[in-house]
């Protein structure tokens, strides 16, 4: 079938279906499953439905109920996910939320993501804070900590946690610390994180962190300001 | 099902892996989701694992990652059948399965030349059965008519294939997912095959070429 644009400027709405370029400027609502080459979103969308579009731009204000699968993705502002999010490259500058998991090449945050369900990924950088419900998998896995995060399960090769500097105000609502229960990986570096156990090859535990149990393999390394349970070497 | 489970770490230490490599195929989907068993311990929630079907996919993809890459790997494990199509000649000649079978179901493959992965997979597991004797050439014909009308139904799912025997008459049938069996005293379990296992079996020896 031959693909068509469609563009609201103003508000308005229409309905999904199949088409090449999607743009909505202004105050934009579909109605159904949108398939589409690209989307472009300034202002406020909404989708009633799921997404599916290579190339997918928001600028403003996203909604979309059902599902979004891309290859590259670009938020700046906000987006809200019912489903899954199934994507090569995802970008959110500001406050992305899925329902449900999120599965992607390289995910890379400026701001807030939260997952409710699983997250992977080959390489995820995160600037700011993160909460995801189930297990956060990905290759390599840098976080600069701004606010408090949580995550069930990390599992990865290279996980890193550092803190970043925030203003006094954020520092005294708004804790910058990771809270997991399990963190597993080959080489891991820690600051200012809670959690249960942590297993890996060689392990860092910096500064602010409180971990009940330590079991590493070839080299562990610990601040004095840190707190720890026990350690085992396996 | 009561099966042996194995922790994470002592799986780790018995293969040799690290924790990395574990995490890395789960993400390719080459170790199920459903494998990951989460249990209370007194240290906090472990996951544990089917000992005896992780030991082997593990040792599996140790074997050939070095040969193949890791999404080839996965499609490989993946239960859904391949998209293949395959000429008699082809069969015949690359060995996949024995010309006694072929002869054998010859009438019952249609008149077309080209032989679909589903059709694929019944040759050969009736091959499979007929060479270890567990069935005779009879059987063979009706688990082959049995499996080929069934299995396009589950779809990709895991299944077994089972054959009951009772005063030297079989029956067979497939059951989704893990089934106990509870079965009369007369009565004997000829067979009992895993599908998905035999599934990479096949998908091995066809892209070994």
């Amino acid at each position: 079938m031959e693909r068509r644009d469609l563009v609201i400027a103003g508000t308005g709405h229409a309905s999904g279906g199949l088409y090449s370029l999607v743009k909505l400027s202004g105050n934009g609502k579909l109605y159904g499953d949108l398939d589409c080459l690209e989307m472009q979103v300034q202002g406020n969308a909404a989708v009633e439905g799921s997404v599916k579009a290579n190339n997918v731009h928001i600028a403003g204000n996203g909604r979309v109920t059902g599902g979004m699968a891309c290859e590259w993705m670009k938020v700046s502002g906000s987006v809200k996910i019912g489903e899954h999010v199934q994507c090569q490259e995802a970008t959110v500058r500001g406050h992305g939320v899925v329902k449900g998991s999120c599965t992607a090449e390289t995910i890379r945050v400026h701001g807030e993501l939260d997952v409710g369900g699983d997250c992977s990924a080959e390489r995820m950088e995160v600037e700011g804070h993160f909460s995801v419900g189930g297990l956060l998998n990905a290759g390599y896995i840098e976080v600069k900590l701004v606010g408090p995060s949580r995550a069930t399960e990390i599992g990865g090769e290279t996980i890193m946690v550092k803190r970043q500097g925030g203003s006094l105000f954020k520092k005294w609502f708004f804790p910058a610390e990771l809270t997991a229960d399990v963190i597993e990986g080959d080489v891991i570096h820690l600051e200012h994180t809670t959690a249960k156990t942590v297993r890996g090859n060689r392990v860092t535990i910096g500064p602010g962190c409180h971990i009940e149990r330590v079991e590493y393999r070839e080299a562990l390394e610990c601040d004095e300001e840190a707190k720890i349970g026990t350690i085992e070497k396996g | 099902m009561e099966q042996e489970l194995i922790s994470k770490k002592e799986l780790l230490e018995l293969t040799g892996i690290s924790y990395g490599q574990l995490y890395r195929w789960k993400r390719k989907k080459l170790i199920p989701e459903e494998w990951f068993i989460r249990k209370s311990t007194f240290t906090g929630q472990e996951t544990f694992f089917p000992r005896e079907k992780i030991l082997a996919r593990i040792e599996k993809i140790k074997e050939l990652k070095d040969e193949r890459s890791l999404d080839e790997l996965a499609a490989m494990f993946a239960p859904d059948p391949a998209t293949v199509v395959m000429t008699k000649e082809e069969i015949v000649k690359r060995h996949i399965v024995s010309d006694v079978v072929l002869q054998l179901l010859n009438d019952e493959l249609s008149d077309r030349n080209d032989v679909s992965f589903v059709q694929l997979l019944a040759l050969y597991l009736v091959d499979r059965l007929l060479l270890s004797g567990e069935i005779s050439m009879e059987e063979g014909k009706t688990i082959w008519k049995m499996f080929e009308s069934h299995y396009p139904k589950l779809q990709g799912k895991s299944c077994e294939l089972i054959v009951l025997r009772k005063m030297g008459v079989a029956t067979c049938f497939l059951a989704e997912g893990a089934v106990n069996l509870y079965i009369e005293e007369g009565a004997k379990l000829a067979v009992r095959l895993h599908v998905p296992a035999c599934i990479e079996e096949l998908k091995l020896k066809l892209s070994e070429g």
